[in-house]
Formats: C-alpha cells, sequence, structure tokens
C-alpha cells in the first residue's frame, strides 16, 4: 500500500554531482526519484514513466530542457498537464528564456543556486498535483 | 505815295513757325532810303511774290550775319582762340553733312584770317611751321600764298569746313585785288559779302563768301579810322550755292516736287537755257538796274529756277557795297509759301515792303515782260492752292479767283454774281464778328495785315478752315481803305491735325496725371524732372513740385555718371528697361524697374520713364534662392545621410529612394521607384502590416517599430522603423516618408551581451550549486552525523558558498543593469500578491532572527500593470536589507498603497540605522554601513544600488529616513500607467 503512493519525480539533469544531490534527497524524503541526463532521454523517460513531477534542467546537451519542455507540451496529451519544475542556473528574466518559458507553462521555475537544497526540496513539494 | 524813314533799325530777331518751315527772320541794320511807287499796278499776287523773295534773302544774311557776329563774340571772350577752340565751335555750327535740317547747313566752312604786318610776316610763318596742332599737313614749307608785296596780309590762319578741306591754309584773302578792294569797305561796314574767284582754287562762282572785321578786344571801331587802326583780322564762313539750295530744297521740297517745278542743282545761268531776261547781262555790271530773270533749265525735266541779281542800290539797301551777284537759288513756289510769314514784326515787314517796291519799280518798266511772267506766276498761284480775292470795300465788289471758290466746292460760274456778300453768306456766322473786329482795327491802321483763321461753308454742308489774309492796298485822301487784297488757304487737314495732336496731348496728359502708375518725364541731358504724376509723388513722398525740382540723379542710387550714361542710353535706344534702387522721401530704398523711352515734346527729346516697385519680387527672389540653397542642402542631407529613407505616394510606390535605401536593400534606386516596399518586406505577420497601413493611413499617424526585412540577396536584417504620413492643408495623405535604421549589428550585439550574461551566471553557477547543496546535505547528517569540528567547518563552507551565490546574482543584475540588456515586460499583476510571495521566500530567514512582518497593505489587491521580476526585486531588496540589518525580534513593516499618480512601498525597520555621515553613500555600489558589519559581514553592498537603478527605469524614486540605532524606513514610489 505505501508502495503505491510513493510519489515519482523524474529528474532531467546533465550536471551528475547536482542530478544525484537531488535525486538523493528526494529518495530520502520518500519519492521514487527516477533520473535522465538530457532531454532526449528526459522526453522518452517522462512518456514511459509518467512521473508526478518532472525537475527539469535547462541547459543540458542532445536536448535542452526548454525544448523538451515544449515538446512535453505540445505532442502528448498526458505532458501538457503534468508538473514541471523548471530548476536552473539561468536568470528567470534572461531575455530568451523568460519569453519561451511562459509560453509552455511550467509550474514553478527555481534558480538552483539560490536555493538551498532542503528548501528546494520543501518547494517542489509545494509544486505537486494533490493527492487524489 | 509813302515815304519811308531813313533811320538805322536795329537787329532784331523773329521767329515765326508755321505749317510746314520755321524761319528765322532777323532784320540787320539798314541805312539807305527809298520811295516806294504804288504797287497797284501789279496786282497783289506781284506784290507777295516779292515780298517772298525779299524774306528768303534777309532771313538767309540774317543768319549768315548773326553766325559771324557770333564768332566775333566767341574771340571777343577770350584773348587767344586756340586751333582746337576754332574746331569745336565750327563744328557746333552745322558743319557736319547730316545736318542738312539745319538753317546753316548751307555753311561750308569758317576761317579766320588775322591782320599781318609784312614786318611780322617772318616770325608768323615760323610760328606757323611750329604749330604742331595743325593736323595731317606738312608745314615745313608752309608759307603765305601772297601774289603781292604788301605792306599787310590776311593769311588764313584756322580753317574748318565740312570736307576737313585745309588746302587753303596760309592764303591771303587780300591778295586778290578785287577782294582786297572788299575788305576795304569793312573799314565802314561790318559784313563783307562775295564771291571767290578760282584763286582760291575753288569752282568759279562756286562759293559765297560773307566776311567780318575783327578788333582789338574792347577798341573802338566806329569811325574808318578806329576801325583801320584796331582790326586785327577776318572771320569768314563760306557757302557752297548748291547747299543753299539743298537746304531750301529739304524746306520746300514736297511741294517743288507736286507742282513738278524745279531748281537746278548746281547750276548757274550759263547751264540753263534762258527763257527770258529782263535786261541783256552786260547790264548787270553797269550797277544801276536790278535784272530779274527766269530760267529754263536745258535739262528734259524742264525745271525753271529764278536768278535775280543785285544792283549798287539793293546792295546799299541790305548794307553792303555787293560787288558780284547775288544768286538766289530760290523755287518760285517759295515765293508764294511766303505769304504766310508772319509778319508781326514792323521792321521785318517794312523792309520786305522796301524791297517789294524796288522791285516792282523796275519792273513796272518792262511791262511786256511782267505780262509775261505774271501770266506764269498765276499758273504757279493756281499750283500753290492759294484762293485770291481783291475787295473795293466802299463798292463792295469782289473778285476771286477760281481756287477760291474751289477750296469750297464751287466753280466760280456757280458763285457769280459775286459781292461781299458772298463771302459773308459763306463765312461762319460765329466768326464774322471777330473777322469784323480785325478788318476795323486794320482799316483803323493798328495792324499792318489782317489775318484770321476762320470757318466757311462748303457745298456739302461742312466747315472749311482758312487761313484769310490780306491788306489794303490803297487809300483815299481821308486814309479811308478803297481796295483790299489777300488770299485763302486751306487749312483744314492742317486744323484736323492740330486737332488731333492736341487729343493725343491730351491723351497723354490724362494717361500720365491719372495713371496709377509711377511716371516720369526727364531732361536727358541734365537728369531735372520735368513733370511727375500723382502716382510718382505718392510712391517717392516727394510732391509734384518738390520732384520737378529734383534731378533723377537725386532719386537713383548709382553714380550721377553712370546715371547719365544709362539716360544717354535710353534716348538713343527705344524702349529700354532697367533695374535701379530709388531713394524715396522718408530714406527708404527701393528696388524699381524703370521703363525709359525717349520721346519728342513740343520739338524737344524728353524721356518718359515709368517707375514700378520690384521690392517685393526682389525680395521674394532673395528668399527663393536661400529656400533653394536650403531644400538643396536638406536634399544632400537626405540623400547622404546613412539610414534608408524612402517617399512613396498614397498608395505606397517609391518616388524617392536614397543611398542609404540602396545600400540597405541591396536594390537600387531605379529598381525601387515605381515598386512598394513590400518588395523587401513581407517577413512580418500579415497582421502587422494591416496594423502598420491602418495606422499611417486610416489614423493618419505616424508608426513606429522594430521591423525584418530581407535584402535582394536574401539575407534577413533587422530594422527600426518609422513611417510618417505627410499630410496637406486638406488634411489628405500627400506621400509617405519612411525612414529604417538597421539595427541587425546592434541587436546581435546586444544579444551576445546578455548571451554571456546567461553563460557566465550559469557556469558560475553550476559548481556553486554543487558546494551548496552538498555541504547542506553533510550537515543535514545525509552522510552520518558529524562531530561539533566537522559541522563548523562544512557550515563555514555552506554559508560562503551561499553568499557566493548571492553575489554572483547581484553581480550579474548590475551587469544587466549597466549593459542595458535588463527586459522590462510590463503586465498586469497584483503588487500585494508579489509582496506576499517574498515574504513567504524570506519566511525561513525571519523566523529565524525572530522577527516580525506587519502588513499595511491599502487594499486587498492592487492591481497594476509592471515588471513582475522588477517590482519582485524592489520589495524582495528592501525587505532582505531589513531582516538582515535588525535584531532579532525586532519589527518590519511593510506597507503598499496606491493613489492616482503612483503606487507607494514603505519598509520600515527599528533596526540598526544607517549612520548620518554615511547616508549620502547608501546607493554606491558595494557600499556597506560602518556599524552593520559587525552584525552581517555578508552584504554585497550592490542591493540598494539595484534597486535604485530599477526604480529609476521605470521613472520612480526611493528615498529613506534612517537613525542610527533606531531604524530605517524606505520609501519607492513608483509611477501608475494609465490605460
Amino acid at each position: 500500500m505505501e508502495e503505491l503512493i510513493k510519489r515519482k519525480i523524474l529528474i532531467v539533469e546533465d550536471e551528475v554531482s547536482q542530478r544525484k544531490a537531488l535525486a538523493d534527497k528526494f529518495a530520502r524524503d520518500g519519492f521514487t526519484a527516477i533520473e535522465a541526463q538530457d532531454g532526449e532521454e528526459g522526453f522518452a523517460m517522462a512518456i514511459k514513466e509518467q512521473p508526478d513531477l518532472i525537475l527539469l534542467d535547462i541547459v543540458m546537451p542532445k536536448m535542452g530542457g526548454l525544448e523538451m519542455l515544449k515538446k512535453l507540451r505540445g505532442e502528448n496529451e498526458w505532458g501538457k498537464n503534468v508538473s514541471v519544475v523548471v530548476l536552473s542556473n539561468l536568470n528567470e528574466n534572461d531575455v530568451n528564456v523568460v519569453s519561451s518559458i511562459r509560453e509552455d507553462k511550467p509550474t514553478c521555475y527555481l534558480v538552483k543556486s539560490n536555493w538551498a537544497i532542503n528548501e528546494l526540496v520543501e518547494k517542489v513539494k509545494t509544486c505537486l498535483p494533490k493527492q487524489v | 505815295m509813302k515815304e519811308l524813314n531813313t533811320k538805322n533799325i536795329p537787329k532784331s530777331v523773329l521767329f515765326s513757325s508755321l505749317i510746314f518751315f520755321l524761319i528765322a527772320f532777323i532784320v540787320f541794320n539798314i541805312s539807305n532810303s527809298f520811295s516806294i511807287d504804288s504797287k497797284k499796278e501789279y496786282g497783289a499776287t506781284f506784290e507777295k511774290y516779292a515780298e517772298a523773295i525779299s524774306g528768303n534773302i534777309i532771313a538767309d544774311e540774317v543768319a549768315r550775319s548773326e553766325l559771324l557776329y557770333s564768332a566775333r563774340a566767341l574771340f571777343e571772350s577770350s584773348d587767344s582762340i586756340m586751333r582746337n577752340e576754332w574746331q569745336t565751335y565750327s563744328n557746333a555750327h552745322s558743319l557736319r553733312k547730316s545736318d542738312t535740317d539745319s538753317p546753316l547747313y548751307p555753311l561750308y566752312g569758317l576761317f579766320y584770317a588775322p591782320r599781318v604786318l609784312s614786318r611780322n610776316l617772318n616770325s608768323y610763318v615760323a610760328g606757323v611751321r611750329n604749330d604742331k596742332t595743325v593736323p595731317e599737313l606738312d608745314l615745313s614749307k608752309y608759307t603765305v600764298i601772297s601774289e603781292s608785296t604788301s605792306t599787310e596780309y590776311y593769311p588764313i590762319h584756322y580753317l574748318e569746313t565740312r570736307e576737313g578741306e585745309q588746302s587753303l591754309l596760309g592764303f591771303d584773302i587780300s591778295s586778290v585785288v578785287s577782294v582786297n578792294k572788299i575788305l576795304n569797305v569793312s573799314l565802314k561796314n561790318d559784313v563783307v559779302k562775295f564771291t571767290l574767284a578760282t584763286k582760291l582754287g575753288m569752282a568759279n562762282d562756286a562759293y559765297l563768301i560773307y566776311v567780318l572785321p575783327l578788333f582789338k578786344n574792347g577798341s573802338p571801331h566806329s569811325t574808318a579810322e578806329e576801325r583801320d587802326m584796331n582790326l586785327i583780322g577776318y572771320i569768314g564762313a563760306l557757302y557752297k550755292k548748291t547747299d543753299i539750295y539743298i537746304h531750301n530744297k529739304q524746306v520746300f521740297g514736297e511741294l517743288l516736287s507736286s507742282i513738278n517745278l524745279k531748281v537746278i542743282d548746281g547750276a548757274d545761268s550759263e547751264n540753263g537755257s534762258l527763257l527770258y531776261e529782263s535786261k541783256s547781262k552786260s547790264s548787270v555790271n553797269s550797277g544801276k538796274v536790278p535784272l530779274f530773270s527766269v530760267i529754263k533749265n536745258s535739262r528734259p525735266e524742264g525745271s525753271y529756277y529764278i536768278q535775280f541779281s543785285s544792283t549798287p542800290e539793293l546792295d546799299a539797301l541790305v548794307n553792303n557795297d555787293l560787288t558780284s551777284r547775288l544768286v538766289i537759288y530760290m523755287g518760285i513756289l517759295f515765293a508764294f509759301l511766303s505769304a504766310i510769314y508772319a509778319y508781326t514784326l514792323l521792321d521785318a515787314r517794312r523792309k520786305a515792303e522796301d524791297l517789294a517796291g524796288i522791285i516792282t519799280k523796275d519792273l513796272r518798266e518792262k511791262e511786256v515782260v511782267l505780262e509775261q511772267s505774271e501770266a506764269d506766276l498765276k499758273n504757279v498761284i493756281f499750283g500753290s492752292n492759294a484762293g485770291t480775292w481783291d475787295w473795293y470795300i466802299k463798292t463792295g465788289k469782289v473778285t476771286f479767283n477760281e481756287r477760291w471758290a474751289e477750296i469750297l466746292g464751287y466753280t466760280l460760274a456757280e458763285l457769280e454774281p459775286v459781292s461781299i456778300k458772298t463771302w459773308e453768306t459763306l463765312a461762319h456766322p460765329d466768326d464774322l464778328k471777330e473777322s469784323d473786329r480785325l478788318l476795323n482795327e486794320h482799316f483803323e491802321g493798328k495792324t499792318e495785315f489782317y489775318s484770321f483763321d476762320s470757318r466757311m461753308k462748303h457745298k456739302d454742308g461742312s466747315w472749311v478752315w482758312v487761313t484769310d489774309r490780306g491788306r489794303v492796298v490803297e487809300w483815299d485822301e481821308a486814309h479811308k481803305p478803297v481796295r483790299m487784297t489777300g488770299t485763302h488757304i486751306d487749312i483744314t487737314k492742317l486744323k484736323e491735325i492740330q486737332k488731333s495732336l492736341e487729343e493725343s496731348e491730351e491723351k497723354f496728359r490724362a494717361l500720365f496725371e491719372r495713371s496709377s502708375a509711377v511716371m516720369l518725364l526727364i531732361n536727358p541731358d541734365d537728369g531735372n524732372i520735368i513733370d511727375a504724376n500723382q502716382a510718382a509723388e505718392n510712391f517717392y513722398g516727394w510732391t509734384i513740385s518738390q520732384l520737378k525740382e529734383m534731378s533723377i540723379r537725386q532719386i537713383n542710387t548709382l553714380d550721377p555718371n553712370v546715371v547719365s550714361r544709362h539716360m544717354e542710353e535710353a534716348t538713343q535706344a527705344k524702349n529700354v528697361l532697367f533695374e535701379f534702387k530709388h531713394k524715396r522721401a522718408d530714406g527708404s530704398v527701393r528696388d524699381v524697374e524703370v521703363f525709359s523711352n525717349g520721346i519728342v515734346i513740343g520739338g524737344k527729346k524728353v524721356l518718359f520713364s515709368i517707375i514700378s516697385d520690384i521690392t517685393k519680387r526682389k525680395n521674394a527672389e532673395e528668399s527663393l534662392a536661400i529656400k533653394i540653397e536650403e531644400l538643396q542642402q536638406f536634399r544632400e542631407a537626405v540623400s547622404n545621410a546613412s539610414d534608408h529613407i524612402v517617399i512613396s505616394d498614397v498608395e505606397g510606390k517609391i518616388i524617392y529612394a536614397n543611398k542609404g535605401a540602396e545600400q540597405m536593400t541591396g536594390y537600387s534606386k531605379e529598381e525601387m521607384i515605381g515598386k512598394t516596399p513590400a518588395i523587401w518586406g513581407g517577413q512580418m505577420p500579415k497582421k502587422f502590416y494591416e496594423e502598420l497601413w491602418h495606422q499611417i493611413k486610416e489614423l493618419k499617424q505616424p508608426f513606429a517599430g522594430e521591423i525584418t526585412n530581407k535584402r535582394k540577396n536574401g539575407l534577413l536584417y533587422e530594422s527600426e522603423v518609422s513611417i510618417t504620413p505627410i499630410i496637406n492643408i486638406e488634411g489628405n495623405i500627400e506621400y509617405f516618408v519612411g525612414v529604417e535604421r538597421d539595427i541587425t549589428k546592434a541587436k546581435q550585439i546586444d544579444r551576445s551581451k546578455s548571451e554571456f550574461v546567461s553563460v557566465a551566471s550559469h557556469q558560475l553557477r553550476t559548481p556553486l550549486t554543487a558546494i551548496n547543496w552538498y555541504s547542506e546535505m553533510l550537515l543535514s547528517g545525509d552522510a552520518g552525523k558529524l562531530n561539533k569540528k566537522q559541522n563548523l567547518y562544512v557550515s563555514e563552507v555552506n554559508a560562503s558558498s551561499m553568499r557566493m551565490s548571492e553575489l554572483v546574482t547581484a553581480l550579474l543584475d548590475v551587469s544587466r543593469i549597466e549593459l542595458g540588456t535588463f527586459s522590462s515586460s510590463p503586465k498586469e499583476l497584483d503588487i500585494i500578491q508579489v509582496a506576499d510571495s517574498v515574504i513567504k521566500e524570506i519566511q525561513v530567514n525571519i523566523k529565524a532572527r525572530n522577527q516580525k512582518v506587519i502588513k499595511e497593505y491599502g487594499a486587498k489587491k492592487i492591481i497594476e500593470i509592471m515588471d513582475q521580476t522588477l517590482v519582485r526585486m524592489i520589495i524582495q531588496n528592501l525587505m532582505t536589507n531589513s531582516t538582515k540589518y535588525t535584531k532579532e525580534g525586532g519589527q518590519i513593516n511593510l506597507s503598499i498603497n496606491k493613489n492616482e499618480k503612483e503606487i507607494e512601498i514603505k519598509v520600515k525597520d527599528n533596526g540598526y540605522g544607517i549612520p548620518l555621515n554615511q547616508q549620502d553613500k547608501v546607493y554606491n555600489k558595494f557600499f556597506r554601513g560602518e556599524n552593520i558589519t559587525q552584525y552581517a559581514p555578508d552584504g554585497t553592498g550592490l542591493g540598494l544600488y539595484i534597486t535604485k537603478q530599477m526604480v529609476e527605469k521605470v521613472g520612480g524614486n526611493i528615498s529613506f529616513i534612517s537613525e542610527e540605532g533606531k531604524g530605517t524606513e524606505f520609501t519607492v514610489k513608483l509611477p501608475v500607467i494609465k490605460e
């Protein structure tokens, strides 16, 4: 029963140290953390695993986070409504970031370095869809 | 019988101007007396003929004598007369060939011959040889041409002839015996006249010479002795006989030809065929009787001339001992035209009378001759168009000639029987009274002549103007008039001409006076204003009478000599147009256009000028020139501007494109003109163009924006474009002016600038994030519990790393602000909501310091259009500062209010405060209060700097009140965007 309510978080992050830290932290907090190292892998995994929330980095090889988000929102029925927290070290008000992100409605946009990891986890939890 | 008095009659001058000619009539000294026999046997006709001849003789004689007297005056005015002065004087007296109209035209030459005593002859000759002023003559061999050894000589010293002839210089005029004899006369008389013999090298008898003795200045010369003693030389005038004829032909030529009667050119009696001779030629030399002959010329034209030879008595009459014949080349007609002379001077008329008496007396003896000549003369009278009348006053019996009747459209027969009643009936009733008055005056001896221009009724009912002239020719014992003769001359045509002349003069007057154009009549010789019209008075500001006292030189701003030159030009040419500057009474100067024309008024040439004020036109021309220049510069500027500038018509068709447009689009001017900007446009969404057109064409408002276009080579470029409709007075669009500035490069630079900032921030943050998180995880005991020391060390790592992150963020904000790459996109937002989210975000810190935040919001929601990031950063910076610089357990008040103008955000704390001496440095970059570094060592010193930049970026302002140890209150006011 416990297993069933364990919530699944997909962490798409090319920076291994950060991905591992996040995965470790969320696992400790009782989440199922699954990992992808770029947008392509992230997109495939998201479709396959259909997590409750996606933590998405922007600057990644192969496919960036913004592209993946666009694809997710545009190509997949499930992807349209999934909670996505964009987690990046790019500033939210950087010109090109802002415009494309707003179109694709992420749930949250967080600048990594501004957040202590515990606070980040707390923040992400607020972004989770309410449990049915 | 009538006795004439013998007294000397002084010289006087009379001008009488009639229909075709003007004759100068001067009477000079006369010292003989003659009794005049009755002329009645020879009739009025011949009397007039005689008068004419005598009139002409006298007129010409007088004119020629006058010339010599005036030449003498020249010598009297100066001690010595230079050769060039003599030339000037001579040339001024009709020596020019073209002056055939001048009464003095027959004058051929003027000379001066000084009296040289034989003992002085050598020095005189030497003097002449050295005279460099004698033109074109070899004077080295100069000598006085003389045939005899005399005690004195009269060599011709100066000679000016019409043809420049000077070969007679040095000829001693007294060397001819006969001439010498003549010159002796000068001891008694003034003017001496003779015909020079062949000795002078001229054609025999071809010259008539008049000389006048010249005396020492101021010396007496009334007696023969005085005259001889004081005589210093002679002044002489040469006349070519043929020229005398030519001159008279000028005067009478037209009429002469009309009756086919000619005087032969240059001929004398020997060359003509003698038609009639009253006496054999030999008798002429006897000096007893005058000769009168009518000569028919041998030429086929069959012309006539009269030859009249003088007698000593006649010569004496005209003052001189004429040894030579006096030849008068006059047409017969001349005689009859002279009937219209105006004999208003008693002297003149008496002289004529005397001459006529002499002639008639002589001719009476030759009745046969006279009958014949009278018959000829009658024909001439007929040809002359003069009607004659002969009136016996007491009986009323009148004889008219056929012409008299003809003037009135009748034949003589139609008027029979004629009497004085015939005249009274035909005369205009209004003229009869004046006619009676004038006749009575004449009958009473008050006038010498009866003369009246009157109207007579023509057969066709019209009125004919005649000059009616006559005089009483017979008186009774009681001195009552018995018989009167006279002439009628038809002057209707003349009257008509006179009338039309008067009318045209009147018209000119009216035109001149009433014209609104400024007009002046100017004397071209001295520039004096003869007349000015009202318009001139109005224009110049001087009254007409003031203007008449002025010269045009006072008005024209040009040099008076230049003005004179222009006047000469205008007088010679016709219709000359000038542009001048004219002064006015008030001192102002106007540009004028002067239309000048030489016209003849009263026989005098004057300048008629019409003046138009063209100052306005001139000014307009000047300002137009300036405008054109400005326009040229403007065009130049537009053409060479680096911006792309295009002008199109209302439909967008290009009518102008500058070089900038060519460079930017890659299309040539020729390729662009006639097309629309769509050739390089079309890259934007359809909606963009629709809005653009709506804005400029429907709303007629300028459009400004950024646009992506395509060059001819296919490359895209970004530009800042502004399109302005040019609207005419009617409010319609004339054309559009489009200006584009290529901002592709600027955009790229901006992009790379912000890309750098993004990349830099990302690259710096990535390792920091790892340090933050892992140190935090260690501290959280994720890798097992740390001992105290470990915990302390890792805490330091974590805090420094966090501070580093903050610093990176702040620095990046600063660089974005300073590079101008901070993008702001205002949207509708709830400021309260933003404030709450900031408080929530920093809640952890607030809680950690046990502080209390009091919200003082003016409303539940404050909706405004603003950039969310900006508002957030402002509130966040101020709140973070207050949290940081307020003791644990302190209080922070956040109040947000909105009024019509602005949104006011206040953050107040009871913290450490800012020391007074540092308050002016609060907004400096990296500034940190000295009193707070001990409590909060990790501040960046950039927060307030960034906040102030943000606030000011949107036109707001920031201020604070602070007291050290008591707290600080920051106030930010952001302007409300009004919709």
